[in-house]
């Protein structure tokens, strides 16, 4: 056994030397368009040692290396080890970036990329019915669908969210109403009926209704940026202070869920997601905030939300 | 484990909410005021939680319990998810 880690921790000592010899000659000659540099598996399935990774931007072909006064890397193996060029045009992986249920997608489904005009996407939580018009309509944040202080009735909605690709032939609906002066950070847009609706959660779980949540409920989402995740309810009936930009407003009826399965229940992207019942399929939260350290998710009553919004899950298939 | 408390408990449970969120919510280190799980798996009943975005909540005064409803401290800053 500590024969093995003695040779291991040679083995790291020589790779780690050898990577360091491959920065040194490589990493800052521009003309190279070099990335990254590490030691891993070579793509040659034959050959089972480790080797030198040189990621690059983008291949550059000999003649045209040589024309700069490069020989290529391959030619110079490092302290034993075979140097490979592989293409990897890095990027910083932010909030906005893509996320699970991206998509377009009809018919629509809650858990999906949604977004307003010029906003990052959020997610479409689910179909909700007017209680007075009977429309159909999609349920999700405030700051999804609304984003801006008075900006109000009619603002264009797409699916998926104009930065996961959403065109204009994207287009669901517009804007109708939302609750934030109730204190609940959650909106609802008119559908134009473009597409068919669907009471299935990206993912497979069919939404039955809705009901009130409890203290040790087990629930999941199904959410634009994490896909499903799965928690457990530990607090409810919060009243919490919230900063969207430069405004903070008090958010109420707040039900708080920690992780159950996996460390993730949330991430940016999945506000307006639906966190259902796990047993019984029930509506009983829309997302809208989360904490990272620790990993918590925070909802809204959804019975509160569709009483503000006066709307209604109705029975889809 | 949980005991599962009557409506009367609740209705003083969120009066006390209440309390402590008119004392509490507009202090800068509070992010959130609920009724949940204790923190000290101490209790068999829900507790009042102060969620704060930092420190210990020492510097608070905080009391001990509202209607005879324990209060306890939670680490919590929370961000909308977009």
């Amino acid at each position: 056994m500590d024969q093995d880690r003695l040779a291991f921790a040679r083995w790291q000592l020589a790779a780690n030397q050898a990577v360091g010899e491959a920065v040194r000659r490589y990493l800052f000659d521009r003309p190279r368009q070099i990335n990254m540099i590490d030691i891993g598996q070579s793509r040659a399935t034959d050959k089972p040692k480790p080797v030198i990774r040189v990621h690059v931007e983008q291949f550059i072909e000999r003649p045209q290396l040589e024309s700069l006064g490069r020989r290529s890397v391959t030619e110079e193996p490092i302290q034993g080890y075979e140097v490979e060029v592989i293409e990897g045009p890095y990027r910083q992986q932010l909030w906005s970036g893509r996320g699970s249920f991206y998509q377009r997608c009809d018919p629509l489904v809650g858990g999906v990329s949604v977004g307003a005009e010029y906003f990052s996407p959020g997610t479409l939580g689910g179909i909700v019915r007017d209680r007075e018009t009977r429309r159909l309509m999609v349920l999700s944040n405030w700051h999804v669908l609304v984003v801006r202080w008075g900006l109000r009735r009619g603002q264009r909605i797409y699916q998926p969210g104009r930065r996961d690709g959403g065109a204009d032939a994207d287009e669901i609906g517009v804007l109708e109403r939302d609750a934030m002066d109730s204190g609940l950070d959650a909106a609802v847009a008119v559908l134009n009926g473009r597409r068919q609706v669907s009471a299935r959660q990206a993912g497979g779980r069919l939404v039955t209704g809705s009901r009130r949540p409890a203290i040790g409920m087990p629930v999941e989402k199904s959410g634009r940026t994490t896909g499903v995740t799965h928690g457990r309810i530990t607090g409810m009936f919060g009243v919490q202070r919230l900063s969207y930009g430069w405004m903070e407003r008090v958010i109420r009826d707040v039900v708080t869920i920690d992780p159950r399965e996996g460390p993730i229940v949330s991430s940016g992207g999945d506000s307006g997601s639906w966190w259902i019942d796990s047993d019984t399929g029930a509506a009983v939260g829309l997302h809208f905030a989360g904490s990272d350290y620790p990993e918590r998710a925070l909802a809204m009553d959804m019975e509160e939300v569709l009483t503000a919004l006066r709307v209604d899950i109705p029975a889809l298939l | 484990m949980h005991q599962r408390p009557d409506a009367a408990w609740w209705a003083r449970a969120r009066q006390a909410r209440d309390q402590l969120a008119a004392r509490y919510l507009t202090h800068p280190d509070v992010s959130l005021i609920d009724i949940g799980d204790d923190p000290l798996g101490l209790s068999a009943l829900p507790v009042l939680r102060i969620h704060l975005r930092r420190g210990d909540g020492s510097d608070l005064l905080l009391p001990t319990e509202i209607a005879s409803i324990p209060v306890r401290v939670v680490r919590g800053d929370y961000r909308p998810a977009r």
